[in-house]
């Protein structure tokens, strides 16, 4: 399931399941690792800045 | 460096939910405007918070004058404090807009005008992206003027004009909802809504600096531009003002989630229409719904009501090539993107035809056919966004 069809179930709970966290807390992990060895300064402004 | 991964920013952000979540007096947008002045100026420096400062002042007051004249007899004076704040907005915007279409604009108009303060207006504009308050300052004025909602005051009108998190582009929140904000008592932030929440930033984070930036780098280097040469490019340019735009927007609505601050979706899936007509709807939705309730209903039912219900799909032509010339002189004051503004309405009312003929004939496809039909109208989208972005992609991202 992708995260667009996942989310719109989750956001309407305000508790979420142990195996729901535990899911999102790895993709969370996921995301911010491969941001990590993304990141660098040259990266460019977002093309709508400054609008 | 891009605001997003200054930390300095995130610090900033972090506070502002921290300070917002004690119990101090005074309204949410109050103390969020507060708040918000503080981290601008730490962020931006004071003398761009103090320009800041003085041209909600000027809104305020202005707006202040217009809705105490409104019931008054004194046609004349209301007539000419709408016709200035109308002047002043248009003319500020237009100042921005040449700034941005000409890069030698700031030192031909210290020629012309030595006088007027260009060096500190203009880098305020591009810092504070006036584009986007621009368009908040007609929806201010259309629901104080028109809906009779109340004014908030200066300090609060600051949170909504120039908010910390839609500082980079947006998107267009709506004065209504930010006034409700009050009202609503806002949602208990349990640890599963604060991971919800971090979810929603980090998609945001990973779109722009993983998948937009990854596209980059892979088709034009580490410190290659951006530029559409050839049609390819215009293809790739899209795939990549997609996740850049919507990893932005989905930062800011995390951000305010946070904080309590309505702030609206910006996109949902737009590669999924299969229609120009829908596209519209699911791309830059903000800006789309506020061109809607600003230009085109208000135009539609003026032309109904003179030319008739029957002639009502006919006469939408005009409204929708109004609607878009607006978007498009929004983004440049250009002839390519007012000829880009006129196709996209006319592209439009032609697909309103369309559709109004095929619910006539009832042709209704059997549901493989359909499956097959609606694929390649997603493609027919997808190449005519990017035909359309290839012809005005050299104005925004020069070679």
């Amino acid at each position: 399931m992708n995260e667009n069809q996942l989310l719109p179930t989750l956001k309407n709970k305000i508790h979420l399941t142990f195996w729901n966290t535990t899911a999102l807390l790895i993709w969370i992990l996921f995301k911010l690792t491969l941001l990590a060895s993304m990141m660098h300064k040259g990266a460019a402004e977002f093309i709508y800045a400054g609008f | 460096m891009t605001l997003l991964i200054n930390p300095l920013f995130w610090i900033l952000a972090i506070a502002v939910y921290l300070l917002l979540l004690i119990r101090l007096p005074g309204s949410l947008t109050f103390r969020f405007g507060l708040f918000n002045l503080a981290a601008l100026t730490i962020l931006l420096g004071w003398e761009v918070s103090l320009v800041a400062l003085g041209f909600v002042l000027l809104v305020w007051t202005s707006l202040n004058l217009l809705t105490f004249l409104k019931n008054k007899p004194n046609l004349a004076g209301r007539s000419l404090i709408s016709l200035g704040f109308s002047i002043v907005l248009i003319f500020l915007f237009s100042l921005h807009k040449f700034n941005l279409a000409n890069s030698t604009f700031s030192a031909q108009l210290k020629q012309v005008a030595p006088w007027f303060p260009a060096e500190i207006l203009l880098p305020f504009f591009v810092t504070l992206s006036f584009s986007y308050i621009f368009v908040r300052c007609i929806d201010l004025a259309h629901s104080c003027i028109w809906k009779n909602k109340p004014l908030i005051d200066p300090i609060s009108l600051m949170g909504y004009l120039m908010p910390l998190h839609m500082l980079v582009s947006g998107p267009v929140n709506i004065y209504d909802d930010h006034m409700q904000a009050n009202e609503k008592s806002s949602p208990q932030m349990t640890p599963s809504r604060v991971l919800l929440v971090i979810n929603e930033i980090t998609t945001g984070l990973f779109y722009k600096f993983v998948l937009a930036e990854g596209i980059r780098i892979y088709f034009y280097g580490l410190n290659g531009n951006i530029s559409a040469i050839e049609w390819f490019d215009s293809f790739i340019l899209l795939i990549y003002i997609f996740f850049d735009f919507a990893g932005y927007s989905k930062i800011a609505r995390g951000i305010g989630l946070l904080y309590g601050i309505p702030t609206p979706v910006n996109f949902n899936a737009p590669f999924l229409a299969t229609s120009v007509t829908e596209f519209w709807t699911r791309w830059h939705m903000s800006l789309g719904q506020f061109v809607l309730r600003s230009f085109f209903t208000p135009i539609q039912l003026q032309l109904v009501r003179r030319v008739g219900v029957k002639w009502a799909a006919t006469s939408s032509i005009v409204p929708l090539v109004i609607s878009f010339c607006f978007v498009g002189l929004w983004h440049r004051y250009s002839w390519v993107w007012f000829l880009w503004g006129v196709a996209m309405g006319i592209l439009m009312a032609v697909e309103k035809f369309v559709g109004t003929f095929l619910i006539k004939y009832k042709w209704s496809p059997p549901k493989g056919v359909k499956i097959a039909v609606d694929s390649l109208k997603r493609g027919y989208v997808f190449l005519v966004i990017a035909m359309f972005l290839y012809f005005v992609a050299n104005e925004v991202f020069p070679t």
